[in-house]
């Protein structure tokens, strides 16, 4: 079997509950693959957001290995695993509100390493556009688009960094129905047009019904729901 | 949107705290520039002063200091007070000898003689006049010179108004040559190129029959003088300030001589006067005898600049091994005399590093609480994957930039600002000072040559370019530091928490 992209290997997870270590996750294992859309379905609480964190190197692992193209999560420094393998996407967004949509989308092009195109602002521009930012709403502050819009931008911003995974947690929380499904289908389109590695955390059972892979946390286990 | 290009924007799209960062340094900027300026325009009003004045440094008996130890010391018998002698005068030239273009002290000397007259000044009543004809004859001072250009004319207490001043070999072979007022000249009818007949009288020190009885003559002798030149005493800034005592008038009756001839002249009383004397009396004599071997002090050092006052000091400091004595130059006097202005600049240090040290910790502040306010960008950063040294880099960046923009607004302010705070701390300073007593030795190249008036006069606000640049140093100094104290924050953002 190929490396795969991402792989979980006996990950636990733990919160410090005084002297009690509260487990939120337990001996997960699964895989991640290029060209596939993945969502995870949980109950609240049930540890999603733990685990995109744990997987977008935003917090520490505890116990277990992640491995990223093979290369365990102890051998890379947390920073760089976000600059060069993750690109997340998150329920509120999270762009500089001073910046234009361009701009956002090009910071995240200045802090990775991986092999950009030289005319990164035309690349910026085009990937804008293709997610249906047109290049005088890619010129405004991000503060005056619309929450789908905001979304997209932040979709784009994930991509520009030539990453392979993009993480989504909840991504379509805070956009109505029509956003929702335009979203997805974008998710779906990096994922087998553009041969990423789509894992997105959703409540929405509809959204898992577009999914190549459905996986659910339940009680700290990952399981695979066929 | 590399780290630079993220900064300008963030200084130019949140304008509302760009503006209060720049407030903050703007008025910082006026405090910390009127410090400089004002610092700056004292050191250069003295340094302006200073220059203009005889590069001399004069070596003397440090008496305040001799005063202050014989209070604390049971026996003052027992202080080593001794002046230094030709060898470490040796050395302390050696020590120097970078900066020293001559140096000169002055054998003290009298001599009693009829042959001569006072000049009395015409405005002076003749009661307050010297010394009466008592039939011993009149007394003169006597005053060497180690060089022809001797301290007095170094100085320009006086010129040669008339002939000429001593040749070397005149001094080294300690030749019976003077020079004296044209005052006391024209009295006694004397040209330069005259030869004088002087008759010196020795007369008993012991009065037998108490003060009113004539003193018994021991000896006369006769001495050949050639007046080589005549002195024009010229005003001395400041001195009209200072009291005219006995010195002022002193000069126009001193015959000024070489310190050879002086010495000459010590041996012969001397020796006069050691057959007169008891026995124990001759003892003391012939210890007195030694000061002969010392250099009457002060001596004074010619440098060749008065540039070099500071570093001759500092050269020639370590090799004085005597304790009561001192360097002293005209730089200790512009510290008393325009203490009004000195006092201000040290309050002005003061009030410089408050300034300093409070800009920091509200600078501090205030950006840390603008840094709490970007915590969601901070973050994104760090979602991104951006290295802290980075990010802290950008914000470092924003605050220099917005800080050397106020200090710049602060540039054309801060004159305005610090003119009228000189003007303001001068009003409140003291300004009738005590008078500065002037050394009562004419010869004292330190005596102070200006006043507090002239000096207030050369004082004006001024800017060089080093303090322009160090002003700049500061202000970009301060902001770099308290950002980077705020930044402290970043290290310890965590992504998760903010962003998920
Ligand atoms: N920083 C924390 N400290 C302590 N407990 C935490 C922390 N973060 C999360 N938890 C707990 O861990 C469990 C899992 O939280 P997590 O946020 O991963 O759930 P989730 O599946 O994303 O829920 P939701 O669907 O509501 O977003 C919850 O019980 C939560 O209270
Ligand atoms: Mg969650």
């Amino acid at each position: 079997m190929a490396t795969a992209t991402i792989n979980v290997n006996n990950l636990s997870h733990y919160y410090q509950d005084g002297d009690y270590r509260r487990y939120v996750l337990r001996q997960v294992n699964c895989s991640f693959e290029k060209g596939r859309f993945y969502t995870i379905l949980g109950q609240s609480g049930s540890g999603k957001t733990t685990f995109m964190s744990l997987l977008g190197a935003m917090d520490t692992v505890q116990e277990g290995e992640i491995q990223y193209q093979g290369y365990s999560h102890k051998s890379l420094d947390p920073n760089s695993i976000r600059r060069n393998y993750t690109g997340m996407v998150f329920q509120n967004y999270n762009l500089i509100t001073y910046l234009t949509a361009l701009e956002n989308v090009m910071v995240a092009m200045e802090v990775t390493e991986n092999r950009v195109p030289e005319d990164r602002q035309n690349v910026a521009y085009n990937l804008l556009d293709y997610f249906g930012l047109p290049r005088s709403k890619a010129n405004r502050l991000v503060t005056r688009l619309s929450g789908g819009e905001q979304q997209r931008v932040s979709i784009a911003r994930a991509l520009a960094t030539n990453v392979d995974v993009i993480l989504a947690d909840e991504p379509t929380g805070n956009v109505d129905a029509d956003t929702e499904d335009e979203i997805v289908e974008i998710f779906k389109a990096l994922a087998h047009e553009h041969s990423k590695c789509v894992i997105v955390v959703t409540h929405s059972s509809e959204i898992a019904r577009e999914a190549d892979v459905v996986l659910k946390l339940y009680k700290g286990s990952m399981t695979l729901d066929e | 949107m590399n780290v630079l290009q993220r900064a300008l924007a963030s200084m130019t799209r949140k304008k509302a705290k760009s503006l209060i960062l720049l407030i903050i340094v703007f008025v910082l900027g006026n405090i910390m520039l009127s410090s400089l300026v004002i610092m700056q325009s004292v050191d250069s009003t003295r340094e302006a002063m200073l220059r203009e004045l005889p590069p001399i440094v004069s070596m003397q008996m440090d008496n305040e200091y001799i005063q202050e130890k014989m209070e604390e010391v049971d026996d003052p018998q027992e202080m080593d007070i001794r002046l230094p002698d030709f060898d470490e005068l040796e050395e302390i030239e050696e020590a120097g000898r970078d900066y020293i273009r001559a140096y000169d002290y002055s054998a003290h000397g009298s001599i009693t003689t009829k042959s001569l007259d006072y000049y009395q000044p015409e405005d002076e009543s003749t009661e307050r006049g010297m010394v009466e004809d008592s039939g011993e004859g009149q007394y003169f001072t006597l005053r060497g010179a180690q060089i022809p250009q001797f301290t007095l004319l170094e100085v320009e207490e006086a010129r040669v108004s008339q002939g000429r001043t001593f040749e070397p070999q005149e001094i080294e072979e300690g030749k019976p040559v003077i020079l004296m007022s044209e005052e006391l000249a024209e009295e006694n009818d004397i040209m330069a190129g005259d030869h004088v007949l002087v008759e010196n009288k020795w007369h008993e020190i012991d009065r037998p029959g108490g003060p009113d009885d004539e003193p018994e003559l021991i000896d006369a002798r006769e001495y050949e003088f050639e007046v080589i030149g005549l002195l024009d005493f010229l005003d001395v800034p400041g001195e009209e300030d200072h009291a005219h005592g006995m010195s002022d008038r002193e000069k126009y009756q001193t015959l000024y001589t070489t310190n050879g001839f002086i010495a000459e002249l010590q041996s012969d009383s001397m020796e006069i006067m050691r057959d007169e004397l008891p026995e124990e009396q001759r003892e003391m004599m012939e210890q007195q005898e030694d000061i002969v071997e010392s250099p009457q002090l002060p001596v004074n050092f010619v440098l060749n600049t008065s540039e070099d006052i500071n570093d001759f000091v500092d050269s020639v400091e370590p090799v004085i091994e005597q304790e009561y004595i001192k360097l002293s130059t005209q730089q200790d006097n512009f510290q008393q005399i325009a203490e009004p202005l000195e006092s201000m600049r040290s309050i002005i240090v003061y009030s410089f590093y408050i300034a300093v040290g409070s800009s920091i910790l509200v600078l501090t502040l205030v950006l840390l609480g603008f840094l709490k306010d970007r915590q969601k960008e901070l973050g994104i950063y760090l979602a991104l994957g951006e290295k802290k040294k980075k990010i802290i880099a950008q914000v470092v960046v924003e605050a220099l930039g917005i800080g050397l923009i106020g200090a710049t607004l602060a540039l054309f302010t801060g004159m305005f600002v610090s003119d009228s705070i000189s003007e303001m701390l001068l009003a409140t300073q003291d300004m009738d000072l005590e008078e500065v007593s002037r050394s009562s030795s004419i010869m004292d190249p330190t005596a102070p040559r200006f006043d507090l008036e002239g000096v207030m006069e050369q004082y004006s606000v001024s800017l060089s370019f080093i303090s322009i640049v160090s002003y700049y140093a500061v202000i970009a100094a301060t902001t770099v530091l308290a950002q980077l104290i705020s930044s402290t924050y970043i290290l310890r953002l965590d992504p998760k928490k903010i962003m998920m």
